[in-house]
């Protein structure tokens, strides 16, 4: 795991780039420390020559040539030793340094040159004096530039052995610094509960983890919402369970305790009606589990406005019993591809709730009709209709007008009729849209439209809900 | 005893009024928190013995309408009855000023008897029976017995004796007595207050319930 830090992952990179940095400097200044040392060096041959040349010329001129004798210069200082000059007088060697051979120090015999005397390597400068009598060879021995040389380059080397642990630990606690933020990020979340969901702070965080961090908090968010969603979805179906159930064994409790018949049977119909009631509401809640819970399943190209007809008609007895006018007004080109199965208990819930919610003599309308690429369906009727405030909340799941008060309750309205229908469109891409039916005789009323696209653009109806522009292009 | 339901659920309040009405209360049964708000505002006011109450209610929150008539200092007995089981719930209820707190689904005996238990406790009662010149009546068992043996009454005629026993030694109007025997619903007559009173008297002795010319109707403390 050791690539997983970035820790060490940064201090490795940046010890190793360094510590190459390093001695590539180091090499080139060995390269240029020689280059340097050895135009130093061949300058000092060069002069040590021309002094030798000055001093033997003067000699030489005051001497009688037979008593010049071959001569030692006497060593002055180890250092000496690296060092050797040679002079020749007509080939005969006149006067050298104690670590000087006998034979002639380069072959060469005018210049600068290299040689080898004695197995060693030598740096050689030969000149001659103008008359050409006399030769001056001036030797180093070459091992000594190379140790200045490599003196210069381990000077900068040794520093760098020390330097390079210090800068590593230097980085490493700079890089530890720099991912603190990230630390402290993760700890805070990692001793958070499940049911923790407040916001991170995001404050003193670098720009790099601030991206992060703000998308951990959209996600804490969404699922804080879901969970309250979640949470309150637990306490209304809580009571909507409870409350018919207390209903049910209160009233069989009153027929229990009845005295007189008639008493008792009203109780006993209000057990049945109760029951009914209680039959209807679960059946919706598990329909919504099952919608909520599995995608739209197999997709057929189908004749909506058949499939509305045949819903339609399985209803028609409930809106007779009522003497509600159901009129059907079916365009042709309703073909779309969908969910049999979901869209008609789509179509029943529609026209259910609006049979459930008209009054008697009361009037339904439901249109079918191409609107480009989509398919409208629209379920009107003219009665008590919701108030504006009411229309934003129709199809919270639960939730019945309130200004029908009682008549909701006893229409046998679940709540659930809207929320079922709403995921039902969406599993098919489409949408719901409820307004006013301003325009009946009764001038109140509900209008339900739903709209699905032609090609049933499934799965991408998540997208599409949450983009209001794609939802535009479709009116 | 005139009893106030607010349930919006139908079912529910049919069966609620039904089961009290059983008890011999009077019950007047309204579906919204407004509505709820205007019965106990209105010409009645607090003449109810206990008011049956649900949270969830159109309109108007059960808890405001709670707080509303704590507000203006009115001491009305109050049960909630709600599917809300939290304890969160529960204390906020009774802390807002409910008396007792019931939860859905709950049996009807049991409501019963804790509305029996509220109005005793608001009348200043500690037995559950009351007793007056060897007249015993058991609100819970819904008897009378003279001096040990038990009298068949009906239900009006019980909640009138219940009314009278409840306030021995205070006249009470006729008004009053029609309040706690009839509920919104209920036909009344022009003199069937003087109908009961001639059957109660007919079956205890004539000597029990006094009427005051003109004021009202009493039985002595002893």
């Amino acid at each position: 795991m050791l690539t997983a830090s970035l820790k060490v992952r940064l201090t490795l990179a940046v010890s190793v780039l360094v510590g190459l940095l390093w001695l590539i400097a180091a090499g080139a200044t060995w390269l240029e420390a020689r280059h340097e040392a050895e135009e130093l060096f061949d300058a000092h041959l060069i002069q040590a020559a021309s002094l030798l040349i000055a001093q033997t010329n003067g000699e030489l001129d005051d001497e009688d040539d037979d008593s010049f004798e071959e001569s030692h210069a006497p060593e002055l200082h180890r250092y000496a030793r690296r060092v050797a000059f040679q002079v020749w007088l007509d080939d005969r060697l006149r006067l050298h340094s104690a670590n000087a051979p006998d034979t002639p120090l380069s072959a060469k015999r005018e210049g600068l040159s290299d040689s080898v005397v004695d197995g060693e390597r030598w740096r050689v400068f030969s000149a001659w004096n103008d008359r050409r009598q006399v030769l001056v060879q001036v030797g180093e021995r070459i091992g000594a530039r190379d140790h200045m040389a490599r003196a210069v380059a381990g000077g900068l080397l040794k520093p760098l052995l020390i330097a390079l642990p210090l800068v590593a630990l230097f980085i490493w606690l700079a890089v530890r610094h720099g991912v603190r933020p990230l630390e402290r990020v993760a700890a805070e979340v990692e001793q958070r509960s499940p049911e923790h969901l407040a916001q991170l702070p995001t404050n003193d965080l670098p720009s790099e983890v601030l991206p992060l961090v703000e998308r951990l908090n959209t996600l804490f968010g969404r699922v804080a919402r879901s969970f309250e969603q979640e949470r309150r979805f637990t306490a209304d179906a809580a009571h909507e369970l409870r409350t018919p159930l207390a209903g049910l064994r209160a009233q069989a409790q009153v027929a229990l305790g009845a005295t007189e018949d008639a008493a008792r049977r009203h109780a006993l119909a209000n057990v049945l009606q109760g029951c009914d009631r209680m039959t209807h509401l679960v059946e919706q809640l598990l329909l919504l589990a099952r919608v909520d819970a599995t995608g739209p399943g197999d997709l057929v190209e189908l004749d909506f406005a058949e499939l509305v007809r045949e819903v339609v008609g399985q209803l028609v007895t409930q809106a007779i019993n009522k003497d509600i006018d159901i009129e059907l007004a079916a365009e042709a080109g309703g073909a779309l591809r969908g969910n049999s199965a979901w869209l008609s208990i789509l179509v029943r819930n529609l026209v259910d709730n609006a049979i459930r919610y008209t009054p008697r003599n009361g009037r339904i309308r439901v249109v079918i009709e191409p609107v480009n690429a989509a398919v409208s369906l629209v379920v009107e009727d003219d009665g008590p209709g919701v108030t504006e405030e009411e229309l934003s909340r129709l199809g919270q799941r639960f939730w019945r007008s309130q200004e029908s008060g009682q008549n909701s309750s006893a229409a046998g309205g679940s709540g659930l009729g809207l929320s079922i229908v709403r995921r039902i469109a969406e599993l098919h891409g489409g949408w719901v849209k409820y307004s006013s039916n301003k325009a009946s005789p009764t001038g109140s009323g509900m209008r339900i439209q739903v709209k699905f696209p032609k090609n049933g653009t499934i799965q991408g109806n998540e997208s599409l809900l949450k983009n209001p522009d794609a939802l535009r292009a479709f009116e | 005893m005139r009893l106030l339901i607010v349930e919006d659920d139908h079912l529910l309040g049919d069966a609620i009024q039904a089961g009290l009405t059983q008890a011999g209360f009077a019950v007047d049964w309204v579906c919204d928190g407004l509505a709820a708000e205007n019965a106990l505002t209105g010409q009645l006011g607090c003449d109810y013995a206990a008011m049956v109450l649900d949270l969830g209610l159109p309109r108007r929150d059960g808890l405001t309408v709670l707080k509303g008539i704590r507000q203006r200092g009115c001491a009305l007995p109050v049960l909630i009855l709600t599917a809300r089981d939290t304890i969160e719930d529960r204390i906020l209820g009774l802390d807002t000023g409910a008396d007792d707190y019931l939860l859905k689904p709950f049996d009807m005996g049991e409501l019963q008897a804790r509305l029996r238990a509220l109005i005793r406790r608001t009348e200043g009662k500690a037995t559950p029976r009351l007793e007056v010149s060897g007249i015993v009546l058991d609100p819970a068992a819904h008897t009378v017995s003279v001096d040990g043996h038990p009298i068949d009454l009906t239900a009006k005629e019980f909640a009138l004796l219940h009314a009278l026993m409840l306030n021995t030694g205070r006249v009470l109007s006729r008004q009053q007595l029609e309040q706690h025997l009839y509920s919104w619903n209920d036909e009344t007559g022009s003199n069937t207050i003087e109908v009961y009173v001639h059957h109660l008297r007919r079956k205890l002795g004539r000597d029990l319930i006094r009427n005051m010319r003109g004021i009202g109707y009493l039985i002595e403390k002893e």
